[in-house]
């Protein structure tokens, strides 16, 4: 194997697979990437098992071949190479890897090609295209709302296909994000369901370019943008149903100033406590009381001009799972319905922009 | 007095004090509480009396029956004690609702608000001892100062029985003549290093600078500068959250049988809930002890999501933590104890499990029959196994052997 390529075409390539490869040292060949030189193609590819990516690119092939080598370390040596330079990779004897440029010169130790675990083939066949710039808007919206526990199918975000529309949603058991947008020239036969792994939405975020190309086969999800590839895991286990904990008629509804809100939960949470952030409303006719305690700081108490019409209620919030949302949301007001401070109360923005976002939160015991 | 107004008062060899108090034969004799000369475990309090043998708190039973054949040893009663320090802090709490609970038998109090209260605050001290004679029937011993740090020391110097006040002026003159390690942050080791430096008195200490004490002992001596100079500028805490809630209980011989170990797990858990839901606190972290008979001592902890109060729950994940541990034992235990930590003071609600006040009614309904007829009027079958091994009281449940003073 052997090709020489400009500094920067490999680079950002290198970049995206740090995300990508095992830092843990589990399984020391999950922490290199997979360099295939073909005919006419450069190719990486790297992968925990779980999530995986592959990148094609030309370059000046002398002589084809792979290896693997260390992720990390190729990425700095390129990177601290000076930018523009041309570099060469260069497979020796002994599973060694040759990097030049200019008077530079590393051998790299690499590891055998057949130990690499096979990363699968996407097909694309489906002829799903999604619209990239709002499926990023929407991954921000049910990102934080992901967990890591035990229950792994809350470890990533829920992605429904229907005809002409795509719907994601995460939840932690405590707390439902919910967004939807219609897609034009969207043709699935029937509902296509899979739950993405937070990684891979971490992953999906870096991409850039208007079209995501999707499909999937039984054990995998793949989203193809440009050159790239990613392959997830599909996440097992069935995603709770969502649909039956958002609430559809919560009688109390208030309205709210985004900015307003956000700045006193922000003052009134610096004196709750570390590990509940529990926040006390005690809303009533056009006006919502904040307080919070600690018994070892002291307490805070702010005060926020509401419209709303209905009766006293006194409820307990997590205010980091509130802030969650309203540093999301883009509408001038939101709004909140809220049943009793036993049940799930339900915030949206007042005003939609092109996407549909809806946010269930549980109450908290203070 | 210019400055804060804090007093420290210290009940005098509390545990020892009280048994004295129930049974007036024992007056003048060395009493040592924490367990018969013949069983392990160590010492909890020893009377005056007793410590003029060599014997004090912590000292195995053992050792302390070999210093003081004498002496009469007491299983102690824990509850008891629990008593007459509940009396002890409703009394102090009359004077200042700046009070702090540093221990069962030790206060901090801050009469810095209500000093206009206390015109004469050397009669004040006088009159809260008194009282405290009179009431409880307990000597104790009281430092007066202008910071904990220094009142704490006072008390030291006021003991037994005595009141010690340290007026501002007084205190440089006061602190140069004490020994070092009567500082709490002069323990066995840094004590070592100043006797090599020959530093045996706080005023030897006084000599360095922060930066020296510094790299001596690192943070620890940044907080010693200050010391020496009596500088302690800490609150009275009147209530705060604690960190950990923990039960814990040695066996008066060691088990092997897994279903008693669980009951005591059980029984463990029980006493563990009841802290918290007075305080209304969940947990959540669970952590459960395992001490082996050859004090080879494991714990396992679990971290939840959904912090936990309810004893169910509880008992739920240390039985699983436990199980997790004993498959590993070689040995029968000598100790089993469960931790509460990580505590919160709300609870967030599930998503998916529709909210039922069903547990929280139970736990109510369970604490409201104990408060009337007592702890022990109410068991589970797990629970009731421990018959065999222990005296149950209706009112106090279940007599374990002696926990410490310590919180």
């Amino acid at each position: 194997m052997r090709f020489s390529i400009n500094r920067e075409d490999i680079l950002r390539e290198l970049q995206l697979m740090q995300g990508i490869v095992e830092k843990r040292s589990t399984m020391p060949i999950l922490a290199n990437i997979l360099i295939n030189v073909s005919e006419n193609q450069i190719e990486l590819a790297g992968t925990d098992l779980e999530v995986g990516l592959r990148t094609y690119f030309s370059g000046n092939i002398e002589e084809t071949g792979s290896l693997t080598v260390s992720g990390k370390k190729i990425f700095e040596i390129v990177k601290s190479l000076s930018e523009g330079q041309n570099v060469t990779f260069k497979e020796l004897e002994d599973l060694m890897m040759e990097v030049t440029s200019g008077e530079s010169q590393f051998k790299v130790l690499c590891l055998s090609r057949e130990d690499y675990p096979q990363i699968p083939e996407p097909k694309f066949e489906k002829n799903i295209v999604l619209p990239l710039e709002k499926v990023k808007k929407m991954i921000d919206r049910v990102y934080y709302a992901i967990t890591q526990e035990q229950r792994y199918y809350l470890n990533g975000a829920l992605m429904i296909l229907n005809k002409g529309q795509m719907e994601m949603v995460s939840t932690d058991g405590h707390r439902l994000a919910y967004t939807s947008v219609p897609v034009e020239n969207l043709n699935v036969e029937e509902e296509i369901k899979g739950i993405i792994s937070k990684k891979t939405l971490g992953e999906l975020k870096k991409m850039e370019n208007d079209k995501l190309e999707y499909d999937l086969d039984e054990n995998n999800l793949f989203f193809k943008v440009n050159n790239r590839t990613i392959i997830s895991r599909i996440i097992e286990g069935k995603f709770p149903n969502y649909e039956a904990v958002i609430p559809k008629d919560n009688p109390n509804v208030l309205s709210v100033s985004r900015e307003d809100i956000t700045n006193a939960i922000r003052r009134v949470s610096l004196l709750s406590t570390e590990r509940s952030k529990g926040v006390k409303f005690y809303i009533q006719k056009n006006q919502i009381n904040l307080f919070s305690s600690n018994p070892e700081i002291g307490e805070a108490r702010d005060k926020v001009e509401i419209e709303y019409e209905g009766k006293d209620i006194e409820v307990g919030f997590n205010s980091q799972y509130i802030l969650d949302f309203l540093s999301n949301v883009q509408s001038e007001k939101i709004r909140m319905e809220i049943k009793d401070e036993n049940n799930a109360v339900l915030m949206v923005p007042e005003v939609d922009d092109e996407i549909k976002y809806q946010y269930v939160l549980m109450p908290m015991k203070i | 007095m210019k400055g804060r107004w804090i007093l420290h008062i210290d009940i005098d060899a509390f545990f020892a004090a009280v048994e004295k108090l129930l049974h007036p034969s024992l007056q003048g004799k060395p009493v040592i509480v924490g367990g018969l000369p013949h069983e392990r475990g160590v010492v909890s309090t020893a009377s005056y009396e007793a410590r003029k043998y060599g014997v004090h708190s912590g000292l195995p039973l053992q050792k302390a029956y070999q210093l003081c054949p004498q002496g009469v040893f007491l299983r102690g009663n824990y509850q008891i004690y629990e008593a007459f320090s509940e009396k002890f802090f409703r009394l102090l709490s009359g004077y200042t609702p700046d009070t702090e609970k540093a221990s069962m038998d030790e206060a901090y109090l801050d009469l810095t608000r209500c000093r206009i209260l206390y015109p004469f605050f050397s009669r004040t001290l006088q009159e809260i001892h008194r009282r405290i004679q009179k009431e409880l029937g307990l000597s104790v011993s009281i430092g007066a100062a202008s910071n904990k740090l220094l009142a704490k020391l006072a008390t030291a110097q006021a003991k037994p029985g005595g009141v010690v006040e340290i007026e501002p002026e007084r205190e440089k003159e006061f602190l140069k003549n004490l020994d070092v390690e009567n500082l709490p942050g002069v323990g066995p080791k840094a004590q070592a290093i100043l006797r090599m430096l020959n530093v045996h008195k706080i005023g030897d200490l006084q000599g360095f600078p922060r930066a020296t004490l510094h790299s001596l002992f690192g943070l620890n001596g940044k907080e010693l500068y200050l010391q020496a100079r009596g500088i302690d500028s800490r609150p009275v805490v009147t209530s705060s959250v604690p960190r950990s809630i923990s039960r814990e209980t040695t066996f008066l011989k060691d088990i092997w049988n897994q279903r008693l170990l669980l009951a005591h797990l059980a029984y463990l858990c029980d006493r563990l809930v009841l802290p918290l839901r007075q305080k209304g606190l969940f947990a959540h972290v669970i952590e459960v002890t395992a001490r082996y008979s050859d004090f080879c001592t494991e714990t396992r902890r679990k971290t939840l999501l959904t912090p936990l109060q309810e004893r169910g729950e509880i008992f739920s994940a240390a039985h699983d933590l436990f199980l997790d541990l004993f498959p590993s034992s070689r040995n029968s235990l000598r100790l089993v104890g469960v931790k509460a930590s990580e505590l919160v003071e709300g609870k967030p609600l599930s998503l998916f499990e529709p909210y039922s006040p069903k547990q929280e009614k139970l736990g109510g309904a369970v604490e409201q029959v104990r408060e009337k007829y007592g702890f022990g009027s109410l068991l589970t079958i797990r629970e009731k196994m421990l018959e065999d091994l222990y005296t149950l009281k209706k009112d106090r449940g279940f007599v374990l052997k002696t926990a410490s003073l310590t919180k």
